[in-house]
Formats: structure tokens, sequence, C-alpha cells
């Protein structure tokens, strides 16, 4: 039988951590290696466990998710570690899904996902699949098309 | 131009500048007659004694002093004094007459532009300095009016700058609010809804489970509505309405009594006269916004508000037993906390707020009492 996913959770809300962690224990294919509540802790924490999967959250008190990102995914490509960090968050202003997009984020999901959604994406992810949702890709495709607009003058 | 026919008797009565004037002729007239007959008099007994009829006869050549020359000496003085008091009743009377009238214009106009009328001008010509006095009734009216203009077009001006900031204020308060429902409200239901769906999968293969996740859900859910509650409130009409401040302080922790049983609240509320409405409501909207931060953010136990009177200082301290505002958590409280503090500024008040990492909050409002006639406008 194939290895378990290795996933970790990074999310400043405890009641959130726990809901997702109670969720996804009930999948076979995944375990939950670690939880961080910050940025900071958690790009130490994916650094030394070395996860196939990182559920991030975005806004949070010490590094928000967007830098931790930049950190783990930098990191990721200079030894060669496969890793995918699926944002999980409540925000889907431009200004936080360009940014995330940007740092290497694979892949943008809501807290408004069903939780069946989210090992779903976990899957994906492992198989290297990016699932965008879709108003998150609605925003994507309207910040390109300014920056084609900006472009053309 | 008023013109006044006849001669009024309240000018007598009155104890009017025209009245003083009008005797004062009179007087003048009667003792210059009197002083005149005296004067003869003593004159033509010096005189008489001095010169003797037969002197003057041998040297002069007739008796200045004979009954004959005393009468027609004395006729004349008669004359005299009668032309004094016909020139007091033909000149000084019409003068009189005209100084009151002037007197009485001017006063009409410091009446009328005292009340209001700032568009009121005098218009008096040829009477000297009646002239002038007029003339700088009209200036000062002209600069009253001017700066009255000015007066008004500040306050306009600043009545307009006042709403533009309460739009603000209401927009930057939804920014909030809707801040607030994505950073709790929103996490806390997905954490509902992730652990119910744990839950559902979790029935049949890990019952024991399950059954304990259900427990946890309950105190998500009740964290969640706590967290609605408070955003509620803040969302009521922050206004006193009819209430007083106390009534309206009152009446809010009455209703927080109700929902929060595990909450201790201890009050000490005076009712405090004469605080203007718009004062009360500023004060009002900062206790509401002072405890809602307490329910939502300082994991208190227990908390008191106390509103007092010392002298003309109005005093209000909100102070909870909770875990203090922490240095990192500065930033995010600090828009709620300038609002607070500039709302209690622009009563001319002090807002003050001293926090107890891990012990809890006081905030102190300071408001001068017995100011009401610079705000009642």
């Amino acid at each position: 039988m194939q290895d378990k996913i290795k996933v970790m959770l990074v999310d400043d809300h405890e009641m959130v951590r726990m809901g997702l962690s109670a969720y996804i224990s009930t999948d076979e294919e995944i375990e939950i290696v670690g939880e961080a509540n910050n940025g900071k802790l958690g790009s130490e924490m994916a650094l030394e466990l070395k996860p196939d999967v990182i559920l991030m959250d975005l806004v949070m008190d010490e590094m928000n998710g967007i830098e931790a990102t930049k950190i783990i995914v930098t990191e990721a490509q200079k030894i060669g570690w496969d890793v995918k960090v699926i944002i999980l968050t409540s925000f889907i202003e431009e200004d936080k899904v360009m940014p995330a997009l940007e740092a290497g984020a694979f892949s943008y999901i809501l807290k408004t996902t069903r939780a069946e959604d989210v090992i779903r994406t976990i899957k994906k992810a492992k198989r290297g699949e990016s699932i965008l949702e879709g108003k998150v890709s609605q925003v994507m495709l309207n910040s390109n098309k300014k920056k084609m607009r900006s472009m053309t003058f | 131009m008023k013109t006044i026919r006849g001669f009024p008797l309240s000018a007598i009565k009155g104890k009017s500048i025209q009245f003083d004037l009008i005797k004062r002729f009179f007087m003048t007239a009667m003792l210059s007659g009197l002083l005149m007959i005296v004067g003869v008099l003593i004159f033509s007994v010096v005189w008489g004694r001095l010169f003797r009829s037969d002197f003057l006869v041998s040297n002069f050549g007739f008796d200045f002093f004979s009954t004959t020359y005393f009468f027609i000496l004395g006729g004349l003085v008669l004359c005299g004094f009668v032309a004094s008091v016909l020139a007091t009743v033909i000149v000084g009377f019409p003068v009189a007459r005209m100084m009151k009238q002037s007197l009485q214009v001017i006063r009409d106009a410091n009446e009328k532009v005292s009340r209001g009328n700032l568009a009121y001008r005098l218009t008096m010509e040829g009477y000297g300095e009646i002239e002038d006095i007029s003339n700088q009734f009209n200036r000062m009216a002209d600069r009253t009016e001017k700066q009255v203009e000015s007066l008004q077009r500040l306050v306009n001006e600043n009545k307009k700058l006042l709403e533009g900031a309460e739009e603000a204020a209401s927009s930057e308060e939804r920014r909030k609010i809707a801040r607030e429902l994505h950073d709790a409200i929103s996490q806390q239901l997905f954490a509902i809804s992730t652990t119910v769906s744990a839950v559902s999968k979790m029935m049949d293969t890990k019952p024991e489970e399950a059954k304990r996740y259900f427990t946890v859900i309950e105190k998500m859910v009740n964290d969640a509505q706590q967290e609605l509650r408070a955003l509620i409130m803040h969302l009521r009409p922050v206004s006193l309405e009819e209430h007083s401040l106390k009534e309206g302080i009152q009446n809010l922790l009455d209703e927080l009594v109700e929902k929060h049983q595990h909450m201790t609240i201890s009050t000490e509320l005076q009712n405090i006269e004469g605080i203007p409405h718009g004062i009360e409501n500023n004060i009002f909207r900062v206790t509401q916004e002072a405890i809602s931060n307490i329910m939502r953010h300082s994991k208190a136990t227990s908390f008191s508000v106390r509103l007092f009177q010392k002298e003309k200082v109005m005093h209000l301290i909100i102070e909870d037993n909770g875990i203090g505002i922490k240095e990192d958590n500065r930033k995010k409280t600090s828009y709620g906390m300038l609002t607070m503090k500039e709302r209690i500024e622009e009563v001319g008040g002090r807002f003050d707020v001293i926090t107890f990492p891990g012990k809890g909050t006081r905030i102190e409002v300071r408001v001068p009492i017995g100011l009401q006639s610079i705000f009642k406008n």
C-alpha cells in the first residue's frame, strides 16, 4: 500500500485546525503530521517535517501565509523537495490572491469549501493537479485583464 | 426716519436723559432770572448808599436811583427774565425734543440690531454730533453683520465637515464589521462545518470519538453565537434616543446580564444633570464600544461600569479583569481606541486606557460639564 499523504496545517484559528484535523483524520490516505498557528512557526516546522501538502491560511499574526509560502517554496526548489502549498483562506481580494500565487501557492481554496472538497484538493495536489476555486480564478482573470490593458498603453 | 409729534409726558415721568435735559433748561433759565433780580437789588442798595442822590444830581445832573429810574431798571430786568424764559421755551424745547427724538431713534436702532435685525441702518443728516453717532452706529452694525455672517459660514462648514466625518466613520465602521465577520465568524462557521462533516464520517467507525466531538461542536457554536451577539450589539442604533445617559447604560447592561449569565457585571451609575444630548450620545457610543471590546477580546469574567460626577467633571470608568491589551494586539485595537478617543476629545474630554497584561484593562473618560453654553448651538 502506498504511503499516506503527509499534511501540515498552518492556521491561527485553533477551532479551524481542530475541525480540519478531525475531518482529515477520517480519511485513510491522509495523515496530519503537524500544526502551526503562524507563518513563522509553520515554515520552520515544514522545513523540518517535509510534508507533501501544506494547508496555509493567509492572515496570521506572526508572518502571514504569503511570506511563509515564499520561504517554503524557495527552500523546496533548492533541495528538490516536492511540496504543494494549498492556500485555505476566507479572503478573495485581488491583493491576496495574486501575491499568494506569485509566491508559489499550488492551489487556492476558500473557507466556504465543503470539507470533502478540501480532501479532494489535497489528493489532487499530491497527484500534481492544481485547483483554483471558481471565484479565485475569476479574480485572477480580472487581474490579468487589467494587466493586459495597462500593457497596451 | 421717525418724527415725534407733541411732547410726550412719558419723557418727564421716566428717569430718562430727555427729562434731565429739559429740567436743566428750565432751572438754568429760572436761576439766571433770579440771579439777575438779586444782583440788581444788591447792586442798587450798595450803589445808593455809596452815592447819595444829591451827590449824583450835583455831579451828573440827575438821580440814577430815584423811584422812576429804579422802576425803569427793574422793568428792564423783568423783561430780560421773561425773555430768557421765552427763549428757553422757543429755543430749548425744540432742541430738547430734537435730542430726544434722535436718542430715541438711536435707542430703537440699537434694540433692533441687538435683537438680531442686523441689516437695520440709521439715516440722520444735519444733526452734527448726532450724525456722527449714527454713522458710527452704522459702521458698528456693518462690522457685526459681517462677523455674524462669517460665523454662520464657519458653523455651516463645520457642520458639513462633521457630516463628512460621520459618513467616513460609518463606512469605516462597516468595513470593520465586515473584517470582523471575516476574521471570526466565517472561521468559526468553517470550523463547525468541517467538524460536523468529520463527526458524520466517524459515526459508524469511531462512535466514541464522534461523541467527544459533539461537545466540541457545541462549544464552537456557543462561541460563534457570542461573537455574533457582540457584533450585533455593535450594529445596534448607537443613539440614546429619549433616554438619559444613565438609563441608556443601564439598559445596555441589563440586556447583557440576560444573555451572558457567566459574566459578573457591577455597576454604579449616577444621574448626571446638565449634559447636552449630543455629548451624552458620544459618551454612550464610547461605553458601547468599550463593552463590546470586553465581550469580544478581553476574555474577562467580570467588569464594572461607574458613572459619576466630581465637581464639574463627569467620570466614566469601565474596568475588566481580562487579559489586557497585548503589545502585539495594539495594532488591531488601535483603530477602535482612536475613534473612542476622538469621540471624547470632540466634546472636550479626556480618554485614557490603562492596561495590565493578564490582569485587565481600565478605561477612564473625563468630560467637563457646565460648559453647555458653548455646545448649545
